[in-house]
């Protein structure tokens, strides 16, 4: 019976402990924030590789031709890992459905891409802000992801909201 | 002795005039709704306003312009830690003017920053969708900050918006 306990909470541990190090010990952080007038909301990092789950980006609302603040900053706490050769990919593209999970890659009428290829370094942190003017009325999409990072890291990341705007 | 000072005088000549290393790759594209494009390339300041003359961009008033850049560091030392890059477009009082103009809210369309370390080869693009809605002259600017150099690289065009 003490040996069938021993296996099985051993059995238990094995398969929870590789969730447990995706969603909480990750040391690759990533934060999505944008802002108009009052107005913020903030998405935080993902696993590229995770699940869907049912939870709702979160989304903000503004009116078209206003002023955007947009920041993103994405963060290796690795005391001695380094990432190389990583694409830090942003983007602001539509048309999307809220909260649609289906990614395309960004259209040539993109309204906002950047992109950084670098070496995330331990320790390192790399960030952005930026204003862009608010798009004309629809759905579209924030979303921030790195391209390259399984290569050494074992998977991506990314960090999403909605935009819906209104005339 | 007098030979000696000619030689140091003209070896000090020499040190002032040597070019300097370039650093930074760019490429800036400005892009009207006609598909008239406008390019630049690298420039490097001091002196203040660089050294090349800016290309013009012709627009409209609300026209859409599509503004783009890529910087490539093709410097093949080291890291450095915390550099950056700036872009912006911000209203001027005229074309081809050497000075930046302050970058105060009322005047200023868009404007990023990028913080990174910046290794060899590293690069950095952004693309963006514009529109300007008041006439004017404009410029358009993308540079390097805190690169742990003498001296940083831009590259710029003048947008006249009518």
């Amino acid at each position: 019976m003490k040996r069938f306990l021993c296996i099985a909470s051993l059995c238990l541990f094995f398969a929870v402990a590789p969730c447990a190090l995706c969603a909480g010990d990750d040391l690759l952080t990533m934060e999505l924030s944008a802002r108009v007038d009052s107005r913020q909301q903030t998405a935080r990092g993902q696993l590229s590789s995770a699940p869907a789950t049912n939870s709702a980006r979160p989304m903000l609302t503004a009116k078209s031709k206003a002023k955007l603040r947009i920041e993103w900053s994405i963060t290796n706490q690795e005391k001695t890992g380094s990432i190389p050769d990583v694409t830090i990919h942003f983007f602001l593209d539509k048309p999307y459905a809220p909260g649609q999970r289906e990614v395309s890659k960004p259209g040539a009428n993109v309204v906002y891409e950047s992109a950084l290829v670098m070496d995330l370094a331990a320790q390192a942190k790399s960030a952005a802000d930026f204003i862009v003017e608010v798009p004309d009325a629809g759905n579209y999409l924030l979303r921030l992801e790195t391209i390259g990072a399984a290569k050494t890291h074992g998977h991506e990341h990314f960090a999403a909201m909605d935009l819906k705007v209104v005339p | 002795m007098k030979r000696v000072f000619m030689a140091a005088a003209m070896l000090g000549l020499l040190a002032s005039e040597r070019p300097r290393a370039e650093h930074f790759g760019i490429t800036l594209l400005a892009v009207g709704p006609d598909g008239i494009t406008e390019r630049a390339f690298a420039d490097q300041t001091p002196p203040e306003g660089g050294l090349n003359a800016r290309p013009v961009l012709n627009a409209r008033v609300g026209a859409e312009i599509t503004v783009q850049f890529i910087m490539t560091n093709v410097y093949p030392h080291g890291v450095a830690g915390n550099a950056g890059v700036h872009y912006y477009v911000v209203r001027e009082r005229a074309l081809g003017q050497k000075p930046v103009p302050a970058l105060s809210q009322q005047d200023v369309v868009v404007e990023g920053h990028f913080t990174f370390d910046l290794k060899p080869q590293a690069r950095i693009g952004a693309r963006q969708r514009i529109v300007i809605r008041q006439p004017g002259t404009y410029l358009l600017r993308v540079e390097s900050q805190r690169t742990q150099r003498d001296h940083e690289h831009f590259s710029a065009i003048d947008l006249q918006i009518q």
